[in-house]
């Protein structure tokens, strides 16, 4: 692994900067958030209640100072566009529209309820008021249609009326459905369309009925009546006007009762049916006088007259609107007294009276003359009020356009996040492959590292068996040597002997040269009949002892084959072999601790005196058993993960000691 | 025609075996001494003059190598004796010497004494010996020679007087620098063997070149190489690649 470690390093500079790269573009990022917001966010919530405060207090001023109620919306107005507060925005324009339509100024209210119905739209469907902001815009609808008809704007009024005729019928809200139904019925009879108005009114007519509410009832007819009326349907007109009297008569509802007297006899005098316009005039004046309305008897009293002077009947005309002018003195009603004088200048006239009439007429034009003077003031008021509610407006949408303005700004910095954030998710993206791509690499050099000691496994295991126990060939040859000599001899039973123990010692070493370890005990087996074949050669040359301490349990122990026999190989042939007198090999297997110990020792010539003996030419020829066997112990020890110690050493005062120490636990074969 | 015998041989049973085959089967050799030695051998060399010693190639205290070193002159012929086929045989064959193998064939024991009978008796040179000392002597590889076992007798060359040899059926034609043509009995491939250590490669089934004699190579499948002979060789397509790796 240590050869990776280069790459790790590499690696991990490489995570390190990007991710600082990432971090850097992020505080960039906020920092220049933070700058732009900076000055809308300073202390938002005082700001929001300032506004809320402001909208309260214009509420209550509404009706008393209007004017003042107009200054404080705009004030809450400002607040809540420079903040971005929409509740508080759309709150205005509300109370906007609401101002606005009560000083008559209907087409800016209609705008400011539109402002208003946006902004709440939006706010029902973001927020979680979603019930609150349908409540407050079913409300808006009927007085945005309301102020859209008042400025004579009726497909707009159409269009929020029949909104508010849906939301109604949703609602069930049976007073706000026949609200609708009336007001629709209104515009339907504005626009000429009396068969949609007709629907309408009926509609509400007979929910009314069906509910038993009077007043409604009262409502209902009387328009439905005004709609016969307009067909020239007189006969039914009077019907529902009737109607309507009767049920106003009995929830005292006079204003009704006399709508619906005013209504019959404008038909009669249209009609210029004088007897049935004399008749119904008396009726209501009756009415009135019982009910002690005096302005209406005034006007029923001009009526009545007016009717007198179709039948010529001048001078019931002349006493009826003397009285008329008599009340209206009283009530200081102009328009009735002006209408009584005309009337009576009228009268006079036809009665030959004619300086009367033109007295009357006189006194009818200075009436006239006040009325007119008095509406021109009223127009003068009202057209003041109009003036300050236009600049004020005026300032309104200045300030919108700076909201657009702040808007546009505000989008402009949104999509340079959205780019900002690109570029960020761009970076994520190539530290994200980046990493994956480390994370490959690493999984392939591992993967690559494995396979490799997996081979390298392999090629040992391989390279072992090729290694192991394979017998020294001088040592085979030297055996049949052995068994020519005999054959030279003629001595055939020595012969047979040597050739059945050699034969025995090959089988014993092919059988379990296909083994990585064997047992002790066989190994035993092996060694002791290699022992008893070399001490035939060299009878001569040395005598052995081959001890096996007695406790070992030979069966249980492993050892890899051919492990010890080169090393008694080496001591006969280079340390026995030389000494001029007779030898002693000395080859002892003990355990201590799982641990066996091989002891193999000669008392020959030694290893330095023996490489010492070799001449030049000898040299050149090399040991194989030796080498061969150190390697075969490392890869055993590689590969099977086994200790095993061997330690040579000089013997005293001449000759080798080699030790081999085999630890036995260690001995677990490992899967490949 | 009697052979005077001295047997040098550490192993007391491989002596008394060549000793016991040699009195059976070959009558005509007197077995004077046995040595166990070379110091042993040497003493007994000069003592008894022999016209044959059976030589162990390796014992302790020195090898057969370390015996002819020792002689001023060689006038006996040698059998060696050794256990096996190692390093030694290379040289013996370069010089066409006598060998045998333990453990001891008697037929080979037979022939080899039987050869050595007849070229005494034509009183031929000991010159493989001779050969065989000088390469064992000399460590320059382009001094080294051959023996060139001929119908009639023997040829020594210079190793590096070989221009290339060619095979022809069990018999190998080889062509030297100075022109001259030898049709040697024993197969290529026991040249290919001896001769590859000195620069010598087998560019074909029937061919073995000196590599230091080439002169030119033919594209082709496998190619030609042209010799400084100015002869023509083929070279096969297997062998191609080995070829053209040793001019790299």
């Amino acid at each position: 692994m240590i050869k990776y470690l280069p790459y790790q390093f590499l690696i991990i500079v490489l995570i390190i900067s990007a991710n600082t790269l990432v971090a850097q573009s992020k505080d960039e990022i906020q920092q220049k958030q933070r700058s732009s917001f900076s000055k809308i966010s300073k202390s938002s919530y005082q700001a929001v209640n300032e506004a809320k405060i402001k909208l309260e207090e214009a509420e209550k001023l509404f009706k008393k100072e209007p004017e003042k109620a107009l200054d404080l919306v705009h004030d809450a107005l400002l607040i809540a566009i420079r903040d971005n507060y929409l509740n508080e925005e759309a709150d205005a324009y509300r109370l906007l529209g609401k101002l606005n339509f009560n000083l008559n100024e209907f087409g800016l209210s209609y705008k400011n309820y539109v402002k208003a119905i946006d902004i709440y739209n939006k706010l029902k469907l973001a927020s979680n008021r979603y019930k609150y902001y349908s409540d407050i815009l079913f409300d808006i609808f009927y007085n945005t249609g309301k102020a859209a008809e008042l400025m004579n704007d009726f497909k707009n009024s159409t269009y929020y009326y029949n909104y508010y005729l849906k939301e109604a019928k949703n609602r069930k809200d049976i007073d706000a459905i026949v609200k609708g139904h009336i007001a629709l019925g209104d515009i339907y009879f504005k626009e000429k369309e009396l068969k949609g108005a007709q629907i309408n009114y009926q509609k509400a007519l007979e929910i009314e009925t069906s509910r038993d509410n009077k007043q409604g009832i009262v409502i209902a007819n009387l328009k439905l009546g005004e709609l016969e009326n307009e067909k020239n349907n007189t006969k039914k007109a009077i019907e529902y006007y009737r109607s309507s009297q009767s049920t106003a008569k009995q929830i005292n509802d006079d204003q009704s009762v006399n709508q619906a007297y005013n209504d019959i006899s404008n038909i009669y005098e249209t009609q210029r049916n004088s007897s049935e316009g004399i008749q119904i005039n008396q009726e209501a004046i009756d009415f009135n006088q019982k009910r002690n309305n005096q302005q209406e008897v005034a006007k029923s009293n001009i009526n009545l007259a007016n009717f007198y002077i179709q039948e010529d009947k001048n001078k019931e005309a002349i006493q009826t609107l003397q009285n008329s002018i008599k009340i209206t003195n009283k009530t200081g009603d102009l328009e009735n007294k002006s209408k009584a004088y005309e009337a009576l200048s009228v009268a006079y006239g036809n009665n030959g009276q004619e300086s009367e009439a033109m007295k009357k007429y006189k006194e009818y034009l200075i009436l006239e003359d006040s009325i007119y003077k008095l509406k021109e003031k009223q127009l003068k008021d009202q057209n003041l009020k109009g003036e300050m509610l236009e600049n004020a407006q005026n300032k309104l949408s200045l300030l919108e356009k700076d909201k657009q303005l702040s808007e546009k700004t505000i989008e402009l910095l949104r999509q340079e996040k959205t780019i900002q954030d690109a570029f960020i998710n761009k970076q994520r993206l190539l530290t994200y492959s980046l990493i994956l791509g480390i994370i490959i690499l690493f999984i392939t050099a591992f993967l690559v590292y494995r396979s490799n000691k997996a081979k390298n496994k392999a090629n040992q295991l391989l390279v072992l068996k090729s290694l192991r126990a394979q017998m020294n060939p001088h040592f085979i040859f030297n055996a049949l040597n052995s068994v020519n000599s005999f054959i030279s001899k003629s001595d055939e039973r020595a012969a047979n002997r040597y050739l059945s123990d050699f034969s025995r010692l090959m089988r014993d070493v092919m059988e379990n040269s296909q083994e990585d370890f064997i047992s002790l005990s066989k190994e035993i087996d092996i060694l002791s009949m290699y022992l008893k074949l070399e001490h035939h050669r060299f009878k001569d040359k040395f005598d052995y002892s081959f001890d096996v301490e007695e406790s070992i349990k030979t069966e249980e122990f492993l050892i890899p084959p051919m492990l010890i026999q080169p090393y008694i190989e080496n001591a006969v042939w280079h340390g026995l072999r030389y000494k001029p007198e007779k030898g002693f090999l000395t080859v002892s297997i003990t355990e201590i601790n799982k641990v066996i110990t091989v002891i193999i020792k000669d008392d020959g010539i030694g290893r330095a005196k023996s490489q010492e003996l070799k001449t030049e030419n000898q040299k050149i020829q090399k040991s194989t058993g030796i080498k061969n066997i150190d390697s075969r112990l490392k890869i055993i020890a590689d590969i099977y993960k086994a200790k095993l110690d061997v330690k040579i050493e000089d013997n005293q005062p001449s000759g080798t000691i080699v030790t081999v120490k085999i630890h036995q636990e260690n001995f677990i074969k490992t899967e490949l | 025609m009697q052979l005077k015998a001295i047997i040098v041989e550490d192993e007391e049973a491989s002596r008394t075996t060549l000793n016991n085959y040699l009195t059976k089967y070959c009558k005509n050799v007197t077995v004077l001494e046995m040595a166990d030695s070379v110091q042993t051998g040497l003493i007994a060399i000069k003592k008894h003059q022999p016209d044959v010693v059976f030589l162990d190639i390796e014992m302790p205290y020195g090898n057969a190598f370390d015996l002819l070193e020792s002689l001023d002159k060689v006038d006996f012929e040698i059998i060696f004796v050794t256990a096996y086929r190692d390093y030694a045989i290379k040289a013996l064959n370069l010089s066409a010497a006598y060998y045998i193998l333990k453990p001891i064939d008697i037929d080979e024991l037979v022939a080899a004494v039987t050869k050595i009978t007849e070229q005494k008796k034509g009183g031929e040179d000991i010159f493989h010996t001779k050969v065989l000392m000088d390469n064992i002597k000399t460590n320059n590889i382009q001094h080294k020679k051959i023996v060139l076992p001929q119908m009639d007798g023997f040829e020594v060359v210079n190793v590096n007087e070989i221009i290339r040899a060619e095979a022809n059926d069990n018999y190998t034609n080889f062509y030297l620098t100075n022109g001259k043509k030898y049709l040697i009995s024993k197969t290529l491939k026991y040249f290919d063997e001896l001769l590859t250590e000195f620069d010598f490669i087998r560019i074909h089934k029937s061919h073995l070149v000196n590599l230091q004699y080439i002169t030119k190579y033919v594209k082709g499948k496998g190619g030609q190489v042209r010799m400084t002979d100015d002869s023509y060789v083929d070279v096969s397509a297997t062998r191609k690649k080995e070829l053209l790796e040793r001019f790299k």
